[in-house]
């Protein structure tokens, strides 16, 4: 095709198609009503220059709507916790504690790009629920600090801190439930003699009685077990789609629903860990951390992993958000910071000890890594010590 | 609908379906914007994932937020930094942030194949010729249709340092389109 015209090499056309500006509008309109008989070559040119794009990478309809399926199931993730709390009833009781140690502070950032929301992180301190154990129709609550013993012929005692006994009767046939809530801890010994430590939001479904071929126990949350010798009946502990079967032995799994991934960290003895795909033997001092279905092993200093047991968080380079993380399950608070905080790429090494008031928690956490908290019933508010020349308008 | 009035029905009704109406409209143009700035697929995917979930949680937090596509943009942004920061922490950022790069490109199908190089070739030339900050206010303006007081707030600059921006970036353009006459 001849065209009388090729617009498309006119720097003046592409400069119109481009930016479009008041004069060069002006120049066209008035192009086209002096020159009627290249309209259709103009029109043409028009078209052909829209083909023109930026290239856009592409992201196809299947990636997007997946993220958005992950996005949604965090979403979800966070809401039934924030619906768990709400539901509770009880007044909060605040316990002491004490941050010791060396803490490491890595770079701060240098630059103030983030607005107010997003250098914050904030605690809300949440009703205490009770502990409790439900063992098919009947729930029954149980006081903090107890020791529950599993007798066999479907009975528990029930020891108290003021040593009242309590004596409860369980289901003989269906799994029976304990379930510990945030900010509450609790022991059980089951009919075999084996001991359980529950932390903080945590669940076990256990049976009165073992009595197949295999002791079986289902966890969700954190518990530190210590097994007791029996050849014959392997003992199994269930923790999401991990099965981890233990020969004689005491180790710690922490299986939260809200972290991803389920760890097994072994003090003594051997137990092997399964998913649906893999299988792996862990050493005393190993790690075995579970995402998805893989399984990756690593040495780890145990008493990092076990500490809460005796009401001592140990850190080592741990970011600020996962330790309020910890500090939030053992005191029921909850912490909400955007993962892009800055407070974030800080770390602390140290000791924590569970004994004394989330405020004197909050004082030797902010003292430490350059933070400001603020109490306002019970919100907590964490930010960065500068926020408040970061707040200064841009640009006046 | 305009999507500040998505943003505040968001804000204000208790429908996710608003929720799913601004991840639909932003996911593409965010993706690229990461692109752009240097950053690979995964983090881009990654940061799109923590805004929007932050977005979620925080909306209380962000009612005074009008201009809802500046504030994707910054946030966004700024959410990619810190990842970058939190992988390399030591390095300077100054490499990152001087990156844009956009690329031109021409559907071939409604003009002859030696036209359209012709044309890429030469647009891409003129993109070149521009700084990085240059070309992401062009980028901002004519391909995201953002106006200059949401440019401004997106990038942290004054609109009107914004539009003196976006005027010398297009008088450049000008210039070049006028120096480079066509090889006939």
């Amino acid at each position: 095709m001849d065209t009388p015209y090729n617009f498309l090499k006119d720097p003046n056309f592409i400069e119109w198609r481009l930016f479009r500006t008041h004069e060069q509008n002006k120049f066209w309109k008035a192009f086209r009503e002096n020159n009627p008989h290249l309209e259709p070559y103009l029109k043409d040119a028009i078209e052909q220059f829209s083909s023109i794009t930026m290239q856009d990478p592409f992201l196809s309809e299947e990636i997007k709507q997946s993220m958005h399926r992950q996005i949604v199931q965090r979403i979800r993730r966070r809401k039934t916790i924030r619906r768990l709390y709400l539901y509770s009833s009880a007044a909060a009781v605040l316990i002491m504690g004490l941050f010791v140690g060396r803490f490491l502070l890595y770079e701060r950032t240098r630059t103030s790009l983030h607005t107010y929301e997003e250098q914050s992180i904030v605690g809300q301190e949440l009703p205490k629920e009770e502990i409790y154990i439900i063992s098919g129709e009947q729930k029954t609550s149980i006081a903090d600090n107890s020791d529950i013993q599993l007798t066999g012929k479907a009975k528990a005692v029930i020891i108290d801190s003021t040593e009242n006994k309590q004596e409860l009767k369980l289901d003989a046939v269906a799994m029976n439930q304990l379930i510990v809530p945030y900010g509450r801890r609790s022991n059980i010994v089951l009919s075999d003699g084996t001991r359980i430590c529950l932390n903080s939001g945590t669940r076990v479904d256990f049976p009165s009685e073992f009595k197949g071929k295999t002791r079986e126990i289902k966890v969700e949350g954190e518990v530190f077990v210590d097994v007791v010798n029996d050849a014959k009946k392997p003992f199994i502990v269930h923790a999401g789609n991990v099965a981890i079967q233990v020969f004689g032995t005491s180790f710690n799994v922490s299986a939260y629903k809200e972290d991803q991934a389920v760890t097994v960290v072994l003090v003594e003895g051997s137990v092997a860990v399964k998913t649906e795909e893999e299988q792996a033997e862990l050493q005393p001092g190993q790690k075995a951390e579970i995402l998805e279905a893989a399984i990756t092993k690593e040495d780890v200093n145990v008493s990092e992993y076990i500490s809460w047991v005796k009401g001592v968080l140990v850190f080592e380079e741990t970011p600020v958000l996962e330790i309020l993380k910890k500090v939030g399950r053992y005191y029921n608070m909850q912490f909400e910071g955007s993962a892009d905080s800055s407070l974030n790429a800080r770390t602390c090494t140290g000791k924590l000890y569970l004994s004394s008031s989330v405020d004197s928690v909050m004082v030797s956490i902010s003292a430490i890594s350059s933070t400001e908290f603020q109490r306002n019933d019970n919100h907590i508010f964490i930010s960065n010590k500068e926020t408040a020349y970061e707040l200064k308008p841009i640009n006046e | 609908m305009d999507v500040n009035r998505v943003w505040e029905n968001f804000l204000h009704k208790e429908d996710d379906r608003y929720f799913s109406i601004l991840y639909d409209g932003f996911v593409e143009p965010l993706y690229s914007y990461g692109l752009y700035l240097g950053f690979n697929e995964d983090q881009c995917k990654d940061a799109i994932q923590d805004l929007f979930c932050k977005l979620y949680f925080s909306k209380k937090r962000l009612s005074h937020i009008t201009h809802i596509t500046a504030y994707l943009y910054r946030a966004y942004k700024n959410r990619l930094l810190d990842m970058y920061r939190q992988s390399s922490r030591y390095e300077s950022l100054d490499n990152v942030r001087d990156v844009f790069s956009i690329k031109a490109t021409v559907l071939e199908d409604l003009m002859d194949k030696e036209e359209a190089l012709y044309l890429e070739a030469k647009m891409n030339t003129l993109l070149n010729n521009l700084t990085a900050k240059q070309r992401m206010v062009i980028y901002m303006r004519y391909m995201q249709q953002l106006s200059y007081a949401e440019i401004g707030e997106a990038l942290e600059i004054n609109p009107d340092s914004c539009k003196k921006m976006v005027y010398r970036a297009i008088d450049k353009l000008r210039s070049l389109t006028k120096k480079s006459k066509t090889p006939e």
